[in-house]
């Protein structure tokens, strides 16, 4: 799905511009499609970077991006454009991720207009069945990023990543911004979209724990280079790396997430959700020191 | 006061301005420049703030001279910020090239004393109230232009904005949905404390006797008390109200900069900030 090649991003900073930050570096890899692969590293070690490269949404010094198939660093700008709602991604903060200026239903909405060809009905159905998909509820639509919380947010961008109809999604610490009952919550959603629709993702985290639970296979970084990459188990098991050791050895498994994960989690992702009546999860945070109420009560 | 009744405050005044110069026919029955009495006629009656030396109704005249001042003050301010948004927004959007033109070309007119070039300017095309406005928008929308690009430059490493590029989103659509309605705020308040400014400078190029000769305006009615006489004389409501209305206009202004600058969106300050 996605063969990566000596990609590398240098960054000039400092006073002249004259301090070089090799953010990425020489970095190769592949993903299969339906294929998740973690990416796990310390902080700033370039993950974030690595994976707007990957969308193309900065642009690299060098290296090789082939995504099904097509080299898309040398696409012209508007077959690049006709590319991109392939490729989504869910970016590191969901506070920001959402236009301040804009509500719900026009964020959600707005992949749908790009696409063309829909009337206004089709695109206000395919809105309210993504909400529903991603547990919001119709009184949302009106509502602006800062009149929702932080995990509401993530479900809006859910709902519009999915409304381009995705087939790779870097999820950019998709979780670490949120609540431990709002983290289960989205976990939970992620792990259906990769199930039902056979999404191919990067899933960037520094948390171990989800990584291990979430990927098929991880790699891991380290000031910019990918030092080791392979299946879940055999990483977490018999790491190879200094650096991999260090993070495994750090990683705790009794995490308050990992522990409502084994506990009710896992089961609610292996099976399909219970339609839910109100359809809206309830983000308050007071819920999240009671695990195992919130897990029980799940969507209300 | 708080920023809400600034602004209420505000709003409130200067919209009794906008009146006023829409309805100054309506309210008084002279024309500003029609010789209606005996020249310098102290208040009365008939002539509420008297008479000027040539025998103008000075109470007409300083209702009439509210539209050339608002017209200054509103036409320069919306130009300068159409100039400084639309440019500030394009360089910092593009950069590169495009960019390192735009901010060397603002760096130089920055140097530039903008008020005596206004005066030479102005001079230079003939002082008309639209070529005055025309030429302050212009020269103040280049200073301006520094403070929209910053703003527009964090904006675009904003996570929302990456998010709509990989929706597939054109430049256009990203610039005109994305990132001025973020813009906007910051443009609206620049926008008020540049028409506060502009009015001044107005009022100021009048008094120095560069204002336009076909118009009504405070700072010609100033001037022309001030050596015809009215200063001398001591001939109060021939001075005093013209610099009254400047000043009042003007705070009114300022509040509604003032009330505004809350406007500024305080979630947007934290999505610039990553
Ligand atoms: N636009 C930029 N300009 C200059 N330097 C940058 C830029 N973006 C990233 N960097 C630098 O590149 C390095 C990698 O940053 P990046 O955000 O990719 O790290 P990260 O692994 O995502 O970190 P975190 O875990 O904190 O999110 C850092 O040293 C950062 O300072
Ligand atoms: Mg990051």
């Amino acid at each position: 799905m996605i063969e990566v090649e000596g990609l590398t991003r240098h960054f000039f900073s400092g006073r002249l511009g004259k301090e070089r930050v090799e953010a990425v570096d020489e970095v190769s890899f592949n993903i299969k499609r339906g294929e998740t692969l973690g990416l796990v590293g310390g902080s700033g070690c370039g993950k974030t970077t690595l994976g707007r490269l990957l969308l193309r949404l900065i642009e690299p010094t060098s290296g090789r991006i082939i995504f099904d198939g097509v080299d898309i660093l040398h696409l012209k700008r508007r077959e690049m454009r006709r590319l991109r709602p392939r490729m989504q991604m869910i970016f590191q903060d969901p506070d920001t991720s959402l236009n301040p200026r804009m509500a719900s239903l026009e964020s959600i909405s707005e992949p749908l207009k790009l696409k063309g060809g829909l009337t206004r009905a089709e695109i206000e159905d395919e809105v309210s069945r993504l909400m529903e998909k991603v547990g919001l509820s119709p009184e949302h639509l009106g509502r602006r990023p800062h009149q929702l919380s932080g995990g509401q947010n993530q479900r809006v961008v859910l709902a519009r990543v999915l409304a381009s109809n995705p087939e790779f999604i870097v999820a950019d610490e998709p979780l670490s911004a949120l609540d431990v009952s709002v983290q289960a919550q989205i976990f939970g959603l992620l792990s259906e979209m990769k199930r039902d629709r056979n999404i191919t993702f990067l899933f960037i985290s520094h948390d171990l724990n989800i990584v291990r639970l979430m990927s098929d296979r991880v790699a891991v970084m380290d000031r910019g280079k990918i030092v080791e990459v392979g299946p879940t188990e055999e990483i977490f098991r018999h790491p190879l790396h200094p650096r991999t050791r260090e993070l495994v050895s750090s990683a705790s498994m009794d995490g308050q997430l990992t522990l409502m994960l084994k506990e009710g989690l896992i089961s609610t992702v292996t099976r399909r959700p219970r339609p839910r009546m109100g359809g809206v999860c309830d983000d308050n945070p007071m819920d999240s020191k009671s695990s195992r109420l919130m897990i029980n009560a799940g969507c209300r | 006061m708080s920023r809400k009744s600034a602004f209420s405050a505000g709003l409130f005044i200067l919209g009794a301005y906008i009146l006023v110069a829409l309805l100054s026919s309506v309210i008084t029955p002279y024309s500003p420049t029609a010789l209606v009495g005996r020249p310098l006629d102290g208040p009365s009656d008939t002539h509420l703030l008297g008479t000027n030396d040539l025998g103008q109704d000075i109470f007409s005249r300083l209702l009439y001279g509210t539209r050339a001042t608002l017209i200054i003050g509103l036409l320069g301010a919306l130009l300068s910020v159409l100039v400084s948004t639309l440019v500030g927004t394009v360089s910092a959007y593009y950069g590169g090239g495009v960019d390192e033109v735009i901010t060397r070309s603002v760096d130089v007119l920055m140097t530039l004393p903008s008020f005596p070039l206004l005066l030479v300017l102005t001079i230079f095309f003939a002082p008309s109230i639209f070529v005055i406005s025309g030429l302050m928008g212009v020269l103040g929308g280049t200073q301006g232009i520094r403070i929209i690009r910053s703003q527009v430059l964090s904006l675009v490493e904003a996570n929302f904005v990456y998010g709509a590029k990989a929706i597939g989103a054109g430049d256009l659509r990203i610039m005109t949905r994305h990132i001025l309605p973020n813009v906007l705020p910051l443009a609206t308040v620049k926008f008020v404390f540049a028409a506060q400014r502009y009015m001044l400078m107005g009022v100021g190029l009048g008094f120095l006797g560069l204002g336009d000769p076909s118009v009504v305006d405070w700072g010609q009615m100033i001037s022309r008390a001030y050596y015809n006489g009215g200063f001398a004389l001591g001939l109060w409501w021939w001075l005093i109200p013209p610099g009254i209305a400047v000043t009042l206009l003007s705070v009114a202004l300022a509040l509604l900069g003032y009330g505004l600058e809350e406007e500024i969106d305080p979630r947007l300050k934290r999505s610039v900030a990553i």
